[in-house]
Formats: structure tokens, C-alpha cells, sequence
């Protein structure tokens, strides 16, 4: 595009930093804030006021940041699934079929074997959310691996197969009481501990935790620098003698374990049973997430917290000036479409040149 | 970039000062739909602009399409912490949300709709909702032809088996040939599955189609085809102008005014007993005006027996009953109890549809 007889040119930046990716991302939410206060000014309300407000619904007491806190947990855990698949270049987009398949071995172990002290039921609960997810993660793997089957199509088809799966359960076997589709409440000496006397629970550890191991994992590690080597070309991992096809395995076992513990730690710590709403997307934020991020498993810890916050505020939106949903919705489709365009300020500039 | 970005900054918190305040008395609503659904939610937003009209010194908010589940707990918390007096929570999904947050804020008074489960300061209101849908029943089965009429239900719980027992009731007593065929969404508010039932009872040869769901869907879909229609919860005849005939409605605001008066005047100390459960008589139902197709003495039997109702000579569920497979309900004369109601989870005689495995 040329202004002014200069030319608007992209230019890639040399080195690209924490620092960069931050401001990008905070160009990107003042471009949303701007735009979205024309939306809330045609709805006659004050943008500056709602702003304000939303900023103190979520920073501005320790409730509002336990809160935040709390839905960041499920977002990082299906965030940093979908990134650990992309590392190699493969798309995970069933982080939210295999959060439920998590939610879903938790809650079912949690139910039926109830009588087992919690010493031994948590762990059962874990493992069987664990395993539950795995074999939503190893169906896309063998068929990308020996059949080069679309791993896209598949995760996205499993995800309907795992929320379905959920509901037949819940309209069936697992009904509880009130014949509503809810699941009986796992023993409450299963309950995660909680944090600070809120809602928050130690599970927000858990995630922190898979991140921090991720992060030394994918940089430090030989498997580490094999994978990234598999990322960049299969032919020259296969040339280096890198089982591409057992990775491609492994990693998207890993992946699914991930969202599924995302899954798990949403039954023992937040809603104690099963029901349909549990997964509510998160697993297709996290893919947004994981994006904005760049695969970057500390990056996406914050970046989940900052996504978190956006759906406390549009909450405090409707609550303090009663903005209907749709609003809300066009609000933070805005906030995530301003924030993906400007994404590219992370790796590039703008500069002009002369004729 | 940095100099931006500490200017922004300044900019953000010079905006702190302007945080207002103030001491009205606040009513809060959590709703699951959205409130132009033209349905269940409408019902309620028109009973809560109605509360701002009646009460000028008390300021209501509401939170739509909320989630049954935790996030219903978070958003009924921040309404009690940002010092809402009285939460409406209006689904049966946030009973336990309800009580949990209740145990929080004890110097807030919840109200839960349609559910059974009471605390010091959580009191649960609904309406007999039946007896409207009997009187719709009546219609329905005068005005079918194929002797075959559609019901799209949601959830199979007792409060909806109820209705629609009451529905077939109304339609068997002035049409013994009469059957309701049922299909269940599984949800309060799908405009697609509503939809898709929608066609798939028309499709199936039923000549009315009844919904208990929250959306007027169905009756957008009757209008298309062509079928004759009764909604639910609003008065939405403007969506289908040719075939509506009427619709059983709530009428929330002479609860709505009840508790947000006696809660401000803190005339109510102990919530535990309070649970409004009225019928015809006091307005909270009623059946909306039947249409220009009702003939006039379809129009009269509903009258009369809407009368008898309220004068309480005719109970719904009177004996001889049978259940759906054939086995007795109610004797001769037996009437049901409230109990009976409350927990109903079987069919009578005369619908077609299966409630799932319970």
C-alpha cells in the first residue's frame, strides 16, 4: 500500500522476545477496547465506566482474581494440550472432547466407587480421567501416524463423540437425582482444597506446574530438541533417525492427557459432579490460546488468565449494566479478533520506505 | 511503545474515582434463556420491569443465558457481594448453586423458582402450571382433527411430566380419541432441537402442535406449515399470526411484588416455609386469550372450567386414572396430592412418548 509516496512495508523483526508478544497483545486489547466502546455507546452506555468496572471485576478484589483464577485453570490445561500437539505440527483441535473424556473418567470413577476412602479415589479418579482422555488422543494419533489420516477432522469429530457420550450417560446411568441431567456429587472428602476461603482450589498449582515441566521439557530436553526437529520437517527428523511416527503417537497421548486433566481437576475442584455444561468450550478457547501464545507453555499461563479475565468482566457487564448477552458476545468476539490481528506485531513491524 | 503504554496505564487508573455508589434497595434476576425468547425467560423479565414500574426506589439487574452449573454460582455471588437484597434465580439447574451461595450471605434473601429445596434465607416459588395446561388440553383436543397432537417437552423431570399429563387430561376429557405424542430437547432453550421436533411431529401427522419449551421455535415452524399451535410462558401470537391458538402463560409479577415488598419491609425472618405454589386464582398462571380459530363453544367450556378450578370443584387429577401402561393411578374420586404432583414421574393414559430410563 503506498501513502503519501511511501510504501507500508511488513518487516520481520530480528529477534522477538516475552516483551514483544506483550505488547502486541496489549496493542491488540486497546484496539478491541476502542472499537468495543462504539458498541456500548450505541447501547448508550458509558464504555470508560464499563471498562473501569470490568477491570475492577476481575483485579479489583481477591475475589475477582480467585474467580479469574479459576476459569484460567481448564483454559491452560486444554491451551497447553493444543500446544504441546502443535510443537510437531500437528492440530489438536479435540482439547474440549478430551476435557470431557477427563471429566468424565473422574466423575464416573467418583460415583461408583464412592466407598473407597479418598486416599485411594483420588488417585483412581486421576488415573481413570487420564485414561479416559488418552484414548481420545491415541485414535487421532494411530491414524495420523500409519494411515496419514487428517488429524483435524478427527480430534474435531471425537469432540462430538465425547460430549455425546456424556449426555447419554447423564440422561441415563449416571442420572442422579431429580431425574435432571446431572450426575450424583463425588464423596466431598474428594474435593480438592480450596484457596483463600474461595472457590479457587489447588488444582491452579497442578496446571502451573505441567507448564513449568513442558517449558524445561521442550527446551531443555533431547526429546525435547528431537520433537522441535520433527516440528520443523518430518523428512529431516526421519533422515536423523527420529521415530516420527511414534512421536506423532506419543505426543498426541500427551496432549489429550493434558486437556483431559484440565477435565478432571474441573470435577474434583469446581463442580463436584458431572453435568452438561462442564466443558462450555473451553477446549476451542484454548486453541486460541495456545495460538496467541506460540506454543510458549509460561506464555500461555498468563495469556489463559487474561482470557479468564474477559469472561469474568463480560459477566460483570450484564451484572452492573445490564448489557444483554449478545453484547457481551460481540464484545469479546472483538477483543479476540483484535488480539489475533495484532498478533503479527509480535514477529513483525511496520516501517515505511521511501519510493 | 513503552511511553503508550504508561500513558494507558495513568489513563486506567485515573478512571478509579468514578466508581458510583448507592443505597437503593436492589433486585437481582439469574436467568437461563435470554429475555427475548419469547418464552420461560420473557415471562420473568416482563414480571422484573414490571417490580421497576410498581417500585420506583428499587433498582433490578439481570444476568441472562447463565449456565446450570458453577458458573451460576459465581455470577449469583457477585449479585449477593455487589449487595443485591433479593437474586431471583429462575431455573430449576440453579438449586444448588442457590443454596450454596446462600450459605454465604445469610442478609440475602434467594429466591429459587421451581425447585424444593428451602434454607433461613432461600425461599422457592412456581405455580400450578398444570391446571393452565389442562385448560390448553381442553383446546387442543376440540380442535385436532388427526386426533393426533404434538408436545415438545424439555427435560423429563416431574414438574414437566406433570404438564403434560395435565395436557392429555384436558384433551382425552372432551376428546376420548385424542393422543399426545411427546419428544423431548433435553434442554430449556435449543432453538434448533425445538425446531427439529417441531418437524419431526408434524411429520408424523400430528395437526397441533403443544410446546413446553422455552423459545417460541415450535410456533415459528407451525406457522410455516401450517399447523395449528399453543405456545408457552409468553404470549407470542405475533410469530404466528394464522395458527396460534393460545398459549398457558406465567404471570410472574403478583409473586415478583409479593416478595420484593415483604422482603423490603423485612417482614419475612425464616424463609424455610416460604413457598409460593398458587394456581389460577391468584393470576400467576393463565391461559392467553384464545385466538379468532377457537370456535365460541370451545371458548365457553374453557371458561367454565377455568371457573370450576378456581372454585376448586374440579381437581385435574381426579380418579378413575390410568397410568400409560394400564395400571390403576387413581381410584374413583381419589384426587392426587400435592406430593403425588411434585414427584410425578410416569405418563397417564393417552401420551405417546417415553419418559428415559429413571
Amino acid at each position: 500500500m503506498i501513502i503519501f509516496g511511501y510504501y507500508i512495508v511488513l518487516k520481520k523483526k530480528l529477534r522477538t522476545s516475552q516483551s514483544s508478544r506483550f505488547f502486541a497483545l496489549f496493542s491488540g486489547v486497546v484496539l478491541s477496547l476502542i472499537l468495543s466502546g462504539f458498541i456500548f455507546l450505541l447501547n448508550k452506555t458509558n464504555p470508560f465506566e464499563v471498562f473501569t468496572s470490568s477491570f475492577f471485576a476481575i483485579f479489583g478484589s481477591l475475589y475477582g482474581i480467585t474467580e479469574t483464577f479459576l476459569i484460567a485453570i481448564p483454559i491452560a490445561a486444554c491451551a497447553l494440550a493444543v500446544g504441546v500437539a502443535a510443537m510437531i505440527k500437528i492440530w489438536n483441535i479435540g482439547a474440549e472432547g478430551q476435557f470431557v473424556a477427563g471429566a468424565l473418567g473422574a466423575g464416573i470413577s467418583g460415583v461408583y466407587f464412592s466407598f473407597l476412602p479418598s486416599g485411594l479415589l483420588i488417585p483412581l479418579m486421576f488415573t481413570s480421567g487420564i485414561l479416559f482422555s488418552m484414548i481420545l488422543g491415541v485414535i487421532p494419533g494411530i491414524l495420523k501416524a500409519m494411515l496419514n489420516v487428517n488429524e483435524i477432522l478427527v480430534t474435531l469429530m471425537l469432540n462430538y463423540m465425547a460430549t455425546l457420550f456424556m449426555l447419554f450417560l447423564l440422561y441415563g446411568p449416571l442420572k442422579g437425582l431429580d431425574n435432571f441431567p446431572y450426575s450424583k456429587y463425588i464423596p466431598d472428602n474428594t474435593f480438592l482444597p480450596l484457596l483463600f476461603s474461595s472457590r479457587l482450589h489447588v488444582g491452579v498449582f497442578i496446571v502451573i506446574i505441567i507448564a513449568i515441566i513442558l517449558y524445561f521439557f521442550m527446551k531443555k530436553s533431547i526429546w525435547g530438541y528431537e520433537l522441535r526437529v520433527l516440528g520443523e520437517s518430518y523428512k529431516a527428523a526421519r533422515y536423523a533417525g527420529i521415530g516420527v511416527k511414534r512421536n506423532i503417537i506419543l505426543i498426541m497421548v500427551i496432549s489429550a492427557a493434558i486437556a483431559g486433566v484440565g477435565g478432571i481437576l474441573e470435577v474434583i475442584g469446581v463442580q463436584h459432579r458431572l453435568q452438561p455444561s462442564i466443558a462450555q468450550g473451553y477446549g476451542f478457547t484454548g486453541i486460541i490460546v495456545s495460538w496467541l501464545s506460540k506454543n510458549n507453555p509460561l506464555t500461555t499461563l498468563w495469556v489463559s488468565f487474561l482470557i479468564a479475565g474477559l469472561f469474568v468482566s463480560g459477566s460483570d457487564m450484564q451484572i452492573s449494566y445490564s448489557l444483554p448477552t449478545s453484547i457481551i458476545k460481540v464484545f469479546q468476539g472483538i477483543v479476540f479478533l483484535s488480539i489475533l490481528a495484532s498478533d503479527i506485531f509480535t514477529d513483525y513491524y511496520i516501517s515505511l520506505e521511501k519510493k | 511503545m513503552k511511553r503508550l503504554t504508561i500513558i494507558v496505564l495513568i489513563a486506567l487508573f485515573s478512571m478509579i474515582g468514578c466508581k458510583k455508589t448507592n443505597d437503593q434497595f436492589k433486585v437481582a434476576f439469574v436467568y437461563v434463556g435470554s429475555v427475548n425468547d419469547g418464552g420461560w425467560t420473557a415471562s420473568h423479565d416482563e414480571g422484573r420491569l414490571e417490580i421497576e414500574k410498581m417500585f420506583p426506589d428499587v433498582q433490578t439487574s439481570y444476568v441472562e443465558n447463565v449456565p446450570e452449573g458453577a458458573e451460576a454460582e459465581r455470577i449469583i455471588t457477585t449479585f449477593a457481594k455487589k449487595g443485591f437484597n433479593v437474586i431471583f434465580t429462575a431455573s430449576f439447574g440453579f438449586m444448588d448453586p442457590t443454596i450454596n451461595v446462600a450459605k454465604k450471605f445469610p442478609e440475602t434473601v434467594f429466591m429459587h423458582c421451581s425447585g424444593y429445596k428451602r434454607a433461613e434465607n432461600v425461599g422457592t416459588y412456581f405455580g400450578r402450571m398444570y391446571q393452565a395446561k389442562y385448560l390448553a388440553g381442553i383446546v387442543a383436543g376440540k380442535m385436532t382433527v388427526t386426533n393426533k397432537i404434538g408436545y415438545i417437552a424439555p427435560h423429563p423431570i416431574p414438574e414437566v411430566i406433570r404438564h403434560i399429563n395435565a395436557f392429555t387430561l384436558g384433551a382425552r376429557k372432551v376428546n376420548p380419541e385424542a393422543s399426545v405424542r411427546v419428544i423431548w430437547t433435553n434442554s430449556w432453550f435449543d432453538i434448533q432441537k425445538e425446531k427439529e421436533a417441531a418437524y419431526s411431529l408434524i411429520e408424523v401427522g400430528t395437526d397441533i402442535l403443544a410446546s413446553g419449551c422455552d423459545s417460541s421455535a415450535a410456533l415459528v415452524v407451525a406457522e410455516e406449515k401450517g399447523v395449528k399451535c399453543i405456545g408457552y410462558d409468553s404470549d407470542a401470537r405475533a410469530v404466528a399470526k394464522n395458527t396460534f391458538l393460545t398459549a398457558p402463560m406465567w404471570n410472574w409479577i403478583s409473586v415478583y411484588a409479593d416478595i420484593v415488598g415483604k422482603a423490603k419491609n423485612k417482614e419475612i425472618s425464616d424463609y424455610t416455609n416460604v413457598d409460593y405454589w398458587n394456581g389460577l386464582e391468584t393470576n400467576v398462571i393463565k391461559l392467553a386469550p384464545l385466538s379468532d380459530l377457537v370456535p365460541q363453544d370451545v371458548k365457553n367450556i374453557v371458561t367454565d372450567t377455568t371457573q370450576l378450578i378456581i372454585q376448586g370443584e374440579e381437581k385435574i387429577f381426579t380418579g378413575p386414572l390410568k397410568k400409560q401402561d394400564g395400571s390403576d393411578f387413581l381410584s374413583e374420586n381419589e384426587v392426587a396430592d400435592d406430593g403425588t404432583l411434585l414427584s410425578m414421574m410416569f405418563f397417564v393414559e393417552g401420551v405417546n412418548g417415553v419418559i428415559p430410563l429413571n
